[in-house]
């Protein structure tokens, strides 16, 4: 009878909570997820089946295939940040439950997974508090800390590697509105990362390489339309030291030249009508230690977009949309039942002008991918909200591979909204943006073509 | 296997493989902008025969024969605009490749500011015979009041570090704004806007264009080595009695003799950048023609041409001494000098028909040596001459000056750093970027004062400091983007003239300036928090009374509309030093209105 009211409804709720009051993490119900997974592949069996399944989490009221809207939302408010509910309620969005993945590989890069695996428990903080291996050196693939014990190592863990991939060339769309549902202004562009820690292919040459040693990663965005900012391109060079700023260039169309910018106004569009920030890539986009009082302040099962983001459907991966005052406010997100959320929360230590004055970012506790991301301004009042969906890309009838023949898993769309001013940026990852920029991973082509100062002025107009 | 493939499990079939471009990927955009300058002042272009300073003015002669020299009323025109024209730019690009891109940017302006300007109507705007060519040698053509043009022609190869850019284009190097220290890559074309555009678009509309290879290798990450082989292009000048005319109309320039002398040459570039210890370096050397050239005196051609001189009768010419001194003030150039050249250096008034009475004229004059070819004079004695000359009873009447334009071979070498300080967050050094920037330009030659065939020749410096910060004073605001540079030059000014004709009196040989010309230039932007809007002020200053200073603002209404409100305000010290002298016309507000597609 213990036994039954043990791994009763509410077990992995109140296991989260007396962890939390205890001031402990240890990631999974009924055993470490990573280990779990480690074992099998699956993380399953560290969690209760009330965590696994949208049927039993709502007792019977909601289950895969039905559709979150205002009228059943009050069902699921408590696996929802605030935000998402405030959009749901006041905004018309919608959300369509799908069943709950457990499979990692469906939910991370292959390649990121193994390395994790290969490389667990050969990290630790250095006196810099950067992450570097038992011998000082810089980190070699995987997340470090795939088992965290604190919230500064999920942080740590996701700042180093934000794509999972050892390069990436992302075609994008953006589309932001004003608070009327206008779509104001219209983007195309690439976004490119390159990882010095992800090293899964060894595809650059040993120069290159070299020259990346004291750096984490070189990522770039450069646009391709409108006219007016066509050929705007920047390049941020990332320091391994987690203290400093990463190096920005840029090529303005206005000066024909690549010049070197200042790079700590990271709290402000790169482009007009963009909710987007620099601050706000990947929920992580500063370098760690310039963030501070990292700290859990919530654990529990949460619904996220971490699979079936991909729609297949359009030849170039573009997404419908649904919602706000004219149909196009949201993407439309498939969402399922994320067994642990852990929320942490972290402030600007090093931008005292930065208007925000925290965030809480939900990761995935299986994963340690970010969901979903919620800042304040310094009233204390909410002020942007960030959310992303995931894909493997592969539905099952259509797939994209990336090496070693396994399939694609990426960001799929992202909304950036501010919850002040009502306007949104969505933001969606599609396979060719004009020009012929088309989606890659894992190309050594990504170095020369995308992430060099050459690079910047050759894709300027 | 390193690119993506989609592939339909259902149909079986691979549907693209994104790594390698099978069939050309073609873009096609553009732009339709109304651009519109209104003045805010009454002043003409004093450069231009309807802005003439004496149109109407009775001066009182001082030549042999007593009375007055009166330029005709009749020629001053006026209006309200300095600009009103349409654009046209239209940009393909085209992805072959993987390796090969190939951009073409069509660019088409008619200016009808003649249409609402008396000042300027029917007057020439844009064309400029430069060998066979009517659009100043360029890729394009031109009339009276319309160009079009390729500024962008090219096809770039890249494959790892090595990329190549093959065609017409524009090389910009440095990284000071608006100072152009390292930028001496290309020349710039200033028939539109002149140089009063929007400060911070700096010269992308301007530099010119030409037919040339450029290459980079990147040796490593930071290090790169670059070189450039392109054709030679002279800067153009908007012409004799256009809107922004910098040189008095009394002038005929011959382009077409000093351009067919290098039409063929080419100019070579060779620059390595790379980063030491966080500082950037950048180190370079170009052998070139100086695009921007330099005048002199040159003899007189076709009708109405007094044989053997640099001079021409008709009716756009200079009408007295006064004006003549008034126009070589303005323009730094030495008066007094600028006859005893014209009337020692060419063989009409040393030993042709006209040197007798040339010789006699000095003499009755005052001068203190009459001998022909050998003639001296002070002030005085030069007005008496230059008055008697233009006197319809005992010369000519009005006269026009012929000039020459040459484009002398130069080396250039310079170096650049630039570094990012990383301060207190907050503090004054938190991300502030400095900059410096040098060129040295040995044996360059500069236009003489006196409009000798005698070039001056100096070894000229050039230098900049450029501190740039983004700054947050506001958590409400995005931070504003302020920079400040100081450029010195050794041996000229803001224009290139030589600071030989500096310090300039009317009537007075000029008192030249030492220690070189010093500008301060401040700009600070302002977006909004959206960035839809922008709010610019540019200030530029030579600390010897003459300022520039533009405010402004963009908005950016939507994704296709784009407007743009800014005001041009110049002041002079009209004290013969300042680089603002003689521009008070060129105070406006422009308006652009931009259609992107």
């Amino acid at each position: 009878m213990a036994l039954i009211r043990k791994f009763g409804p509410d077990y992995g709720r109140r296991k989260f909570v007396s962890e939390m009051l205890a001031g402990a993490l240890s990631v999974g119900v009924l055993g470490s997820s990573w280990r779990t997974f480690a074992a099998s592949g699956d993380s399953r069996r560290a969690y209760p089946d009330e965590l696994l399944h949208i049927e039993a989490q709502t007792k019977g009221r909601l289950q895969p295939g039905d559709i979150i809207t205002r009228e059943n939302v009050h069902l699921v408010s408590d696996l929802l940040d605030p935000v998402r509910i405030y959009q749901i309620r006041d905004l018309g969005r919608q959300l369509t439950l799908v069943q709950t993945t457990t499979e990692l590989h469906r939910l991370s890069p292959t390649a990121y997974l193994e390395a994790s695996l290969r490389n667990a428990g050969k990290a630790k903080f250095d006196a810099k508090g950067n992450v570097v291996t038992q011998d000082g050196k810089s980190w070699i693939g995987g997340n470090p800390f795939p088992d965290p014990k604190n919230a500064t190592e999920v942080f740590a863990a996701h700042t180093l590697s934000w794509g999972r991939h050892e390069s990436c060339l992302y075609a994008v769309k953006e589309y932001d509105l004003d608070p009327l549902g206008q779509v104001q202004f219209q983007y195309a562009s690439g976004w490119a990362e390159l990882s010095s820690v992800e090293r899964q292919t060894n595809s650059l040459n040993p120069a290159v390489t070299a020259a990346l040693k004291d750096k984490l990663r070189l990522q770039s965005v450069f646009f391709v339309s409108p006219t007016d900012v066509r050929g705007v391109a920047y390049l941020n060079i990332w320091p391994y030291d987690q203290n400093q700023f990463p190096e920005l260039y840029g090529y303005l169309p206005a000066f024909k030249r690549v010049r070197r910018f200042p790079t700590n106004q990271r709290f402000e569009p790169l482009i007009p009508g963009s909710e987007l920030y620099l601050s706000d890539a990947w929920a992580a986009g500063d370098p760690f230690l310039t963030w501070g009082n990292y700290r859990i302040v919530q654990r529990g099962p949460y619904l996220g977009a971490v699979s079936g983001g991909w729609n297949a459907a359009h030849a170039n991966w573009e997404h419908k949309t649904h919602g706000g005052p004219k149909g196009n406010t949201f993407w439309d997100t498939k969402v399922e039942l994320v067994p642990e959320a852990i929320v942490i929360e972290a402030t600007p230590v090093g931008y005292p002008r930065a208007p925000v004055s925290k965030k809480l970012v939900w990761f995935d506790a299986r994963t340690l991918l970010p969901l979903a991301m919620v800042s304040y301004d310094r009233q204390g009042q909410i002020f942007r909200y960030f959310d992303g969906s995931f894909s493997l890309y592969d539905n099952g009838t259509a797939r994209v591979l990336v090496g070693g023949g396994q399939p694609y898993w990426s960001w799929s769309a992202i909304h950036a909204f501010n919850v002040q001013t009502g306007r949104m940026t969505r933001i969606e990852q599609v396979r060719e943006v004009a020009g012929g920029h088309s989606t890659r991973v894992n190309d050594p082509n990504i170095y020369d073509r995308y992430l060099t100062v050459d690079a910047l002025q050759r894709l300027g107009t | 296997m390193n690119s993506l493939k989609l592939i339909g499990l259902a149909s079986a079939g691979i549907f693209a493989s994104t790594n390698c471009a099978l069939a050309a990927d073609w873009t096609f955009s553009g732009m339709l902008r109304e651009e519109v300058a209104v003045k805010l002042t009454d002043d003409q272009n004093p450069f231009n025969q309807a802005g003439n300073e004496y149109n109407g003015v009775a001066v009182k002669s001082t030549g042999l024969a007593p009375g007055t020299l009166t330029r005709p009323a009749s020629q001053a025109k006026s209006g309200d605009f300095n600009m009103f024209a349409t654009r046209l730019e239209l940009n393909l690009d085209g992805k072959l490749t993987d390796d090969w891109a190939v951009h073409f940017k069509m660019r088409g302006i008619s200016d009808q500011v003649g249409k609402v300007n008396d000042a300027f109507k029917d007057q020439n705007l844009f064309e400029q015979q430069y060998g066979n060519n009517r659009n100043a040698g360029g890729l394009g053509a031109a009339g009276k009041d319309w160009m079009l043009d390729l500024p962008v022609a090219y096809a770039d190869y890249n494959s790892g570090p090595v990329w190549l850019r093959i065609g017409n284009q524009q090389i910009a190097w440095g990284e000071a704004m608006f100072f152009r220290v390292a930028d001496v890559a290309n020349g710039l074309d200033l028939r539109r806007h002149s140089g009063f555009d929007v400060a911070a678009e700096e010269f992308s509309d301007k530099r010119v264009s030409s037919l040339g290879i450029r290459g980079t290798y990147r040796v490593a990450d930071k290090t790169q080595l670059e070189g450039f082989v392109q054709q030679f292009r002279p800067s153009v000048l908007p012409g004799a009695n256009a809107p922004y005319n910098p040189v008095p109309a009394q002038f005929v320039i011959d382009q077409k003799t000093g351009y067919e002398k290098v039409k063929d040459e080419f100019n070579f570039g060779l620059r390595l950048q790379t980063e030491i210890e966080d500082i950037g370096i950048q180190a370079f050397a170009v052998r070139r023609n100086n695009p921007d050239g330099v005048l002199r005196w040159t003899e007189a051609q076709g009708k109405g041409a007094i044989s053997g001189t640099p001079f021409a009768t008709g009716t756009s010419g200079i009408y007295s001494a006064q004006e003549w001194f008034r126009y070589a003030s303005l323009s730094r150039l030495d008066g007094v000098g600028g006859l005893l050249s014209a009337l020692n250096q060419f063989s009409g008034t040393t030993t042709g028909p006209l040197a007798g009475a040339a010789s006699f004229m000095a003499g009755a004059c005052g001068a203190s040596n009459s001998t022909p070819g050998a003639i001296a004079a002070g002030s005085a004695a030069a007005s008496c001459i230059l008055d008697t000359f233009f006197d319809p009873a005992t010369g000519f009447g009005n006269l026009q000056g012929w000039l020459v334009r040459e484009y002398p071979r130069e080396n250039v070498f310079g170096f650049a750093l630039n570094k990012v300080f990383s301060g207190e967050p907050d503090s004054i050094t938190d991300q502030l970027i400095g900059r410096f920037e040098l060129s040295y330009t040995p044996n360059k030659k500069f236009t003489n004062p006196t409009l000798s065939k005698d070039y001056i020749v100096k070894d000229e410096l050039n230098f900049a400091f450029i501190a740039e910060k983004y700054h947050k004073f506001s958590q409400a605001l995005p931070a504003t983007y302020m920079v400040f540079q100081w450029m010195h030059k050794s041996d000229s000014d803001l224009f290139g003239r030589s600071l030989m004709g500096s310090n300039n009196t009317a009537g007075q040989v000029p008192n030249g300036k030492k220690n070189g010309s010093d500008y301060i230039a401040v700009v600070l932007q302002q977006p909004s928090p959206s960035l839809e809007w922008r709010f610019d002020l540019a200030l530029l200053t030579d600390m010897n009374g003459g300022w520039f200073v533009q405010p402004g603002t963009k908005w950016k209404v939507n994704k296709d509309f784009q407007v743009d409100i800014y005001a041009n305000y110049l002041r002079s010290g009209n004290n013969g030093k300042d680089f603002a002298e003689g521009y008070n016309y060129a105070r406006e507000m422009f308006v652009r209105g931009s259609w992107y597609f």
